[in-house]
């Protein structure tokens, strides 16, 4: 084990793995209680839209996948909140029309081969200082932007017309609530890449929506979730000479179906 | 100086895309007025109550609230509002405590932390609708009733000056109606409160309400109960074949005795 932590890859890889748990520990609450797992699946899906646009422009895709992500989500919510269209139809054209336009910029960009592999997959053991200090810097923010307003966006979440007839900032809150979803996604998307990253919006509050009635222990329950599942996944993604990212999601999904089955038995 | 009211609408029209549900309404209300709204369905009672708290904006006419707008009074936490929406999330993760305590969070300016008032508040408000003994139940695995009363409770929680209730006898037992109605009229008379509700039942109500506002569209009628001629003026708002069923709270039967 400690020949492991010796590696400067390892090392880094472990610590993305205990940022981006605690991150979507937190994240996945709100993505299930709000039923918005297919909006987390589609911004990452969305994101494969901007960095096209990045490679087809020549600039870092990292910050026009981010910046379209984050656009693409409050539009989402906004056209949604309007009544003109419902979640799942207004996150079904998007994320259709981002992969086409990806698809679209990249086979115009002719020198360009795009690694698909890595895109569905990621690349844990590829990550870098500078990826551990933007993820560590977005747990930075989005901590104390929850540890502030949980009980609000709870309310919010519960009945949005009641929540804001009490006061609550509705609209700021759901913008910047939809603004670190995006963020997150695509921070981890370079790193766990598309398929994980939908695991893991929806797989931790599930987990914990099974061992607990409360929001607390839901929190508490998904972030010990995703911390074992990520960590543990690369560890033995290691000895087990497998992809990393696929062997979190088996693994969490594992865990997830036999928490199902003992709490059947019970 | 005129006198301030607690709700005043001058000319208020309201529309959903090209569908006006509410034309040139005028109303007020006053400090410790218990106010009951009747009228059929669709007839744009719901979308009243929105209206009067900000949440839907009128495309004409003015509205105060205590001399406010309705935002700012509902930054300041004047609105109780309890909703006709009973659809909640059956396994949203949350204990009764939890949702009644959402009131007091709502008001938090930064950090929000439950002072000893807060907490007491919110015990108060759930022993006011009987609700202390399964503070600690999942809200989720509540009855129907039970549910509307923590409801209740997290609408007088915010320690409100006007209660907004959209038909807030659902699922209530009539002996538990009986009690809810009397408790309306004790926060009236203790705390100030004026209250608005959408109700059915306009014989249950009239013996606590000041004054009736009859709405399809328009404010039909609007004044005290015992001024309505009520058959004709039910027969104007609700039209000559509906049959409105009249409730007599003294009914045995329907005490279940
Ligand atoms: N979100 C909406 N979008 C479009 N139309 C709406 C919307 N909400 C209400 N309406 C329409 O406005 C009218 C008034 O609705 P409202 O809910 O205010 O009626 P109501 O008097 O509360 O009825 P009920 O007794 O059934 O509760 C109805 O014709 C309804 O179809
Ligand atoms: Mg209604």
């Amino acid at each position: 084990m400690s020949e492991l932590f010796a590696m400067d890859f390892f090392r880094n890889a472990f610590f993305a793995s205990i940022l981006l748990g605690a991150l979507f520990g937190i994240l996945s609450f709100f993505v299930v209680t709000r039923k918005m797992a297919f909006l987390g699946a589609g911004i990452a899906h969305t994101a494969f839209g901007g960095v096209a646009l990045g490679v087809f422009f020549g600039v870092n895709p990292f910050w026009t996948a981010l910046i379209f992500c984050v656009i693409s989500a409050i539009a989402i919510t906004k056209l949604t909140r309007l009544g003109k269209l419902t979640p799942d139809a207004g996150i079904g054209i998007f994320f259709a029309f981002s992969m086409a336009l990806g698809a679209l910029l990249i086979k115009l960009k002719k020198a360009y081969t795009f690694d698909l592999q890595g895109y569905l997959f990621g690349n844990i053991l590829a990550v870098t200082s500078c990826d551990l200090l933007i993820t560590g810097a977005v747990l930075l923010f989005f901590l104390p932007f929850i540890a502030l307003f949980i009980h609000r966006i709870l309310f919010m979440t519960f009945d949005v017309e009641v929540a804001m007839s009490s006061g609550v900032r509705t609209e700021y809150l759901d913008t910047a609530l939809f603004a670190f979803l995006a963020a997150i996604i695509v921070i981890s998307m370079k790193i766990v890449g598309i398929i994980l990253v939908s695991a893991l919006v929806v797989l931790p509050a599930s987990f914990g929506l099974v061992l607990t009635k409360n929001f607390r222990g839901v929190i508490a329950w998904g972030i010990i979730f995703t911390l074992c599942t990520m960590c543990g996944g690369l560890v033995l993604s290691f000895f087990m000479d497998t992809p990393p990212g696929a062997t979190m999601v088996v693994l969490g999904t594992a865990a997830y179906g036999i928490s199902l089955i003992v709490n059947a038995l019970k | 100086m005129t006198i301030m009211h607690a709700i005043e609408l001058n000319n208020v029209s309201v529309r959903y895309e090209f569908d006006v549900v509410l034309e040139d309404i005028n109303l007020t209300v006053e400090e410790r007025e218990i106010v009951s709204i009747v009228g059929p369905n669709g007839s744009g009672k719901s979308t009243l109550l929105k209206t009067i708290m900000g949440l839907k904006e009128p495309f004409a006419g003015t509205i105060a609230v205590f001399g406010m707008e309705p935002e700012k009074a509902r930054r300041k936490g004047s609105f109780g509002y309890l909703s006709q929406q009973s659809n909640y999330d059956s396994v949203f993760p949350v204990h009764a405590f939890d949702v009644v305590a959402m009131s007091r969070y709502a008001q938090c300016r930064i950090v929000e932390k439950l002072s000893r008032k807060d907490r007491s508040i919110i015990e108060t408000s759930l022993a006011r609708v009987g609700m202390s003994e399964l503070a600690h139940r999942s809200f989720g695995s509540l009855s129907g009733g039970q549910k509307q009363r923590v409801l209740i409770a997290r609408a007088l929680a915010l320690e409100p000056k006007i209660l907004i209730l959209d038909e807030p006898a659902t699922g209530l037992d009539v002996v538990s109606q009986d009690s809810f109605y009397e408790l309306l009229r004790q926060l009236r008379d203790e705390a100030n409160l004026t209250i608005i509700m959408v109700s059915h039942d306009i014989g249950a109500v009239s013996e606590i309400v000041d004054r009736l506002a009859c709405i399809n569209r328009k404010i039909h009628f609007h004044g005290k109960p015992s001024e309505c001629a009520p058959d004709e003026m039910i027969a104007k708002v609700f039209g000559r074949n509906i049959h409105v069923v009249r409730h007599d709270t003294n009914c045995p039967t329907c005490r279940g005795e």
